[in-house]
């Protein structure tokens, strides 16, 4: 009797332990990144076109005014401005992770409403956007990668095993499967559509859609229009692709051509159509679908490998930056040599310039004022920059920002950097931080006073 | 530690989320499927449920995929001059084949939008429509019809705005023009050079002559 009491419990231990198990959390924290960037790419690239796209006096304004969301909640432009500024503002810290949840929510919030007032300009890339962003509410998305990761991280040793966090386990658990069984539903019933229709049958139905020019770019219009074998396998993979994929994931090694194939499927759709954003969605949902372990082993298979790699990218991308359009783009940077902060970040600067775009001078070597006429005074007070094609020189914050722009994985700070400018912070920061420094003159200093420039 | 009442809520709590979650997508299944007797007899619960959150459709293309072109058209008129006839729509997909990631990605988008919001209606009127070879009322009189039209100008305007900066173009005058595919059995008429060529373009509707909206430039 105490047996069977006892496997019962096992059983019920093991039923409860399945849901509670915290599952997916890499593959959410990696797709809270790529939707975030999706939404303020949306919002920065229409940045100058804003009022005629969204405000008060837009375009489809018509519609637009029976709508009632978060952007058309008053009709002004003051207010309109203001909304726009704070969704790219959330949008930042949505990709920073800062305050998980409360800011997913106003991001979601902001997010649907910019997309519902998109009307003819959105696709279905922005249709299940929303609604993959409003099932992750639900979703931890900040466990790794965030700012709110260390916290997390140092919670989840002592407090694992309490009522209120498994009960959000559970939650979590459901709201990525809920996102999974959402993007089947998209692709089963795009590909049965598809299946339905008369030219997708009879394999025509890609060359009927690249004479439509919004729809096909002119060089692989050209390309495929002249191959009815290539119009053909286009047009029967597609469908194949979408219809296979649900049952594709079932098996772990099947999963992986799914998501391979449904990558490359978007790729090709992001370049011969132009649909970049939907493309990019729907590639970024597919970080879901790859569980921690699976992260975990990548990882480990990567790092091994990581030495090679890390050559051969940093080559490659070092060739690239000798072609001359980006060459064209260095700059020299005039850093304070006595300056332990300021050496610190330039050698972090030097680690992640992978172009090899930015040149950094220390200023309080004599030659360098010297040659490039420079005076000391001003050097100190702010980090100065020179474009190598040009004599304009950049100083305090308008320097961070070139800078910036040549470093790929700082791009992430233009805008900010670029708001802090406008609303005349950026600059003030900067210098009550650049006058706050510590300065050692050489003589006091230690090794750590050269950067990696230097003395390579 | 944890109760034996949590413990069963723990049970119970993936249990009803799991009958949630079978719910929910049963629904959306039948709001994204073809009409079919079902979902139309319960049409207000699936669209009571999917509005606003989860509205959604994946045939785009799907099952006939768009296959004409069809493309804005406006004439100015300044001091009592009328120009030609300028194309208002190319111009904007050409930019965004220039370079995706621009702002023509998504502002070219608009002008076949806001023709569709013209002419385009749902699918069951229509349907009504033609099983009762009753056509209920003038396009013209149709409310989607009206905000269209209004689009389309507020469009125009904004597009004259940015090509004519400094000129003082007092009335628009619009039309829609199209374009429709080349059957695949007559694909050898499809050359390169011609293919852009306005000689197969016939107009579908134009308007009257209406006075420039006050908007912004489009770009």
């Amino acid at each position: 009797m105490e047996c069977k009491e006892l496997l019962k419990e096992r059983k019920l231990e093991g039923f409860i332990n399945y849901f509670t198990k915290e599952r997916f959390l890499i593959g959410a924290s990696l797709a809270r990144i790529g939707f975030g960037l999706i939404i303020l790419f949306l919002y920065a690239i229409n940045y100058s076109q804003r009022h005629v796209l969204w405000g008060p006096n837009s375009i489809t304004q018509p519609i637009l005014s029976l709508k009632v969301n978060i952007f058309t909640l008053v009709d002004s432009v003051f207010y309109f401005e203001f909304i726009y500024h704070v969704g790219m503002l959330v949008t930042i810290l949505f990709i920073v992770g800062w305050k998980g949840r409360i800011i997913s929510l106003l991001n979601w919030i902001l997010t649907f409403a910019i997309i519902e007032n998109s009307l003819y300009m959105s696709d279905g890339g922005d249709n299940i956007l929303r609604i993959i962003l409003f099932y992750l509410l639900f979703a931890n998305c900040t466990a790794y990668f965030s700012l709110d990761s260390e916290k997390y991280k140092e919670k989840r040793s002592h407090k694992q095993n309490t009522f209120f966090n498994k009960m959000k386990s559970i939650l979590h658990n459901f709201a990525v499967i809920s996102s999974i069984i959402q993007l089947c539903i998209l692709y089963l019933t795009s590909g049965l559509y598809q299946a339905m229709g008369e030219m997708w049958s009879n394999g025509t139905a890609i060359y009927y859609i690249l004479q439509v020019d919004e729809f096909s770019h002119p060089f692989f219009r050209d390309i495929i229009l002249n191959n009815t074998f290539l119009i053909v396998i286009l047009t029967y993979l597609s469908i194949i692709i979408k219809i296979s994929f649900p049952f594709l994931l079932f098996n772990k090694k099947s999963k992986y051509l799914a998501v391979l194939s449904v990558v490359i499927f978007h790729l090709g759709i992001a370049i011969s159509m132009g649909l970049i954003s939907f493309s990019l969605t729907l590639i970024v949902i597919e970080f879901l679908l790859i569980t921690d372990s699976e992260y975990r082993k990548l990882h480990v298979f990567f790092s091994k490998k990581s030495g090679w790699f890390k050559t051969k990218i940093l080559a490659f991308f070092k060739n690239l930056g000798e072609v001359k359009l980006i060459k064209s783009q260095r700059i020299i940077v005039f850093y304070d040599g006595w300056c332990p902060f300021c050496i610190n970040s330039m050698n972090k600067v030097n680690k992640l310039d992978v172009f090899n775009l930015v040149k950094l001078v220390n200023f309080r070597n004599d030659e360098v004022t010297n040659k490039y006429d420079l005076k000391i005074e001003k050097l100190e007070k702010r980090i100065h920059s020179l474009k190598s094609n040009s004599s304009k020189l950049n100083e305090g914050i308008y320097s961070f920002i070139q800078i910036s722009k040549r470093i790929i994985f700082l791009w992430p700070l233009i805008p900010i950097l670029y708001i802090s400018t406008w609303i005349g912070l950026g600059q003030k920061v900067y210098d009550y931080v650049a006058e706050k420094r510590n300065i050692i003159p050489t003589g006091k200093c230690d090794d750590q006073c050269f950067t990696n420039n230097d003395t390579n | 530690m944890i109760t034996l009442n949590q413990k069963i809520i723990l049970v119970i709590f993936p249990i009803i989320l799991s009958l949630v979650t079978l719910f929910h997508f049963v629904i959306i299944l039948f709001h994204v499927m073809p009409l079919n007797p079902l979902s139309n007899k319960f049409s207000h619960i699936i669209d009571g449920y999917t509005y606003p959150l989860f509205v959604q459709n994946w045939h785009l293309f799907a099952p006939e995929p768009i296959s004409s072109n069809r493309i804005i058209q406006m004439k100015t008129q300044t001091n009592g001059k009328n120009s030609e006839w300028i194309d208002i729509t190319t111009p904007l997909i050409d930019g965004n084949h220039k370079n995706y990631f621009s702002p023509y990605n998504r502002i070219s988008r608009l002008s076949s939008g806001a023709i569709q919001q013209l002419f385009e209606e749902d699918e069951i009127t229509l349907k009504y429509e033609e099983k009762t070879k009753k056509i209920e009322k003038k396009i013209e009189e149709k409310e989607q019809f009206k905000i269209g039209k209004e689009i389309i100008f507020r469009y125009a305007s904004s597009y004259a705005n940015f090509q004519y900066p400094n000129n003082d173009i007092e009335m628009v005058k619009i039309r829609i023009i199209r374009k429709d595919s080349i059957p695949f059995s007559e694909r050898s008429k499809l050359r390169k050079n011609n293919f852009n060529k306005f000689k197969d373009w016939e107009s579908i509707y134009e308007f009257n002559w209406e006075p420039k909206i006050e908007i912004s430039p489009i770009l």
